[in-house]
């Protein structure tokens, strides 16, 4: 049982620490901020339940266990929000999400020209 | 035979899971790197709001492997907290954000039906 | 919010020299409160800096002299965990070696705060009511238009964060009471309480306007609860010095000693965490409240 334990601790240890690597690149690399809110919001809203359930796995029976449940829904309730909500701010304050032929920011902004 | 065939993989297994804790670590304080990179370079301000959201849940990710890792106590408590706080602070971060954009003075006002 | 992340990492430093507490307090505060005021003023004050009208190459250089003579003092010290170190001396063998049984509670950065240092920790309670007594002189809550019911400044589009605050909310409350009255056995107690109630209040004036929250926790109310929570520390000093006992001497408070000391200790969290609660939202109202024509 404990066998079992530990390789599904270590697969999903592995898969959470995959997903976190990639969207630090995503924040990195994607050339919009609208893309970038995308693909880190995304990507650490798994990335935490998945990397938490590996420590869930290898922890014993006890309170402890109930706290980490209990970071996961607060992750998984706040984190989608929160990129919500500065996807929606940044659209309030101006910004665009780039098409394939302008940049992006305000003053290039076709339509308001 | 079988049995000593389950001991060594069952020992191989523990040893997995706990590179795979550091190996996940690492992961996390890579990500992290990320995001304090997108924190300073990000061409707009909402680039860096995001960056510093996403250091935030990694943080909360750091406090709770590592915690477990190094063996401190209560360490969850205090993720627990993080997240919390992490949350409220991008909110108060974007309504601040709202508001102090000189178009929006006029046009914000809303009155609930 | 880049302060919050120098605040988290002092927390993290604060872990690692086994300060859960501390850690705990200065993760709530730093990273929480402090983001969440600094940026109300920013607000109110304006992004950019004047430029300074004097050259600021004296000024450096005093700093810098004073920052060397600094360091060079610490030079002198004890290293970390240092036996022979004047601080691990006089009182704190006896706090570690009879808390337990004169206090009786696993927590021993609780028994101290509250029991052994108890009159300090009145001092700090009353420290932040004066804070909060301070900025209300200055600046004073606006009872503005943004009070009256219904008509709040945040727009009514903001459905699901609205959702998800109100969901949350009541966690978070729980969690603070969690924290509260768990400040015996692990981390915890009165001021990361009290910290973590307002942040809930705090959540839900962003996210709804100061219109709902003042009908929530009316300003009005602020200054009173604050004075309670010095008042309730105080009075347990009181009910002591009337058992004949020194002033916050808690095991004039039951027949048994150490019952006396735990319930104590429980009132007095208590009132450290209304005073705090009370005194951080006190002044989130006053800030904020400026907001909308100042």
């Amino acid at each position: 049982m404990s066998l079992v334990l530990d390789l599904l601790s270590g697969l999903f240890l592995l898969l959470g620490g995959f997903l976190s690597i990639t969207g630090g690149v995503g924040l990195i690399r994607l050339p919009d901020f609208f893309s970038r809110v995308h693909a880190s919001g995304l990507n650490e809203t798994l990335a935490t339940p998945l990397l938490l359930i590996g420590l869930m796995l290898q922890m014993d029976w006890s309170l402890d266990l109930l706290k980490v449940l209990f970071i996961i829904a607060l992750v998984l309730a706040t984190s989608p929000t929160a990129a919500h909500a500065m996807a929606k701010a940044a659209l309030h304050g101006g910004l665009r999400p780039r098409a394939a032929d302008d940049t992006g920011r305000p003053e290039d902004d076709p339509s308001k020209a | 035979m079988s049995c000593a065939k389950a001991r060594w993989s069952g020992a191989s297994a523990v040893w997995a899971s706990d590179h795979m804790l550091t190996a996940a670590i690492l992961a996390v304080l890579l990500t992290m790197m990320m995001a304090l990179a997108r924190a300073v370079i990000g061409p707009t301000e909402y680039d860096r709001m995001l960056a510093a959201n996403s250091f935030g849940t990694k943080t909360v990710l750091l406090i709770a492997l590592g915690g477990h890792a190094l063996g401190w106590h209560s360490h969850l408590d205090i993720a627990l907290l993080y997240a919390m706080v992490n949350f409220v602070g991008s909110i108060a971060v974007m309504r601040f954000f709202e508001y102090s954009r000189p178009q929006d003075e006029t046009g914000e006002t809303e009155r609930n039906a | 919010m880049l302060f919050g992340i120098f605040s988290l990492m002092t927390a993290a430093l604060f872990m690692d020299l086994d300060a859960v507490d501390v850690a705990f307090t200065e993760a709530a505060v730093g990273a929480g409160v402090t983001t969440v005021l600094m940026l109300s003023c920013l607000h109110l004050t304006g992004r950019w800096e004047h430029q300074p009208s004097h050259n600021p190459l004296l000024p450096l250089i005093v700093v810098t002299v004073t920052g060397a003579a600094l360091i060079y003092g610490t030079l002198d010290a004890p290293s970390l965990g240092d036996p022979g170190a004047p601080v691990h001396q006089h009182v704190a063998p006896r706090y570690i070696q009879q808390g337990p049984a004169e206090v009786g509670m696993p927590n021993m950065v609780t028994a101290v705060l509250a029991s052994y240092r108890g009159y300090d920790t009145f001092g700090e309670t009353f420290v932040i009511f004066t804070a909060g007594i301070a900025v209300l002189m200055l600046l004073g809550i606006r009872e503005g238009p943004e009070s009256v019911p219904g008509h709040t400044t945040v727009g009514a589009q903001q459905i699901i964060l609205r959702v998800v605050v109100k969901l949350l909310i009541p966690l978070i409350l729980l969690y603070g009471l969690y924290v509260q009255f768990h400040g015996d056995f692990g981390a915890g107690g009165g001021f990361q309480a009290g910290v973590i109630f307002a942040t809930a209040f705090v959540l839900y004036d962003l996210a709804f306007g100061e219109g709902d929250t003042q009908r929530v926790v009316p300003a009005s109310w602020l200054p009173r609860l604050g004075a309670l929570g010095v008042l309730v520390y105080g009075g347990v000093g009181l009910a002591s010095l009337l058992a004949g006992k020194p002033f916050l001497d808690y095991s004039a408070l039951a027949n048994d000693p150490v019952a006396g000391q735990h319930l104590g200790v429980l009132i007095v969290e208590l009132g450290v965490g209304i005073t705090v609660f009370s005194i951080i939202l006190a002044i989130f109202y006053a800030l904020s409240g400026r907001r909308h024509g100042a």
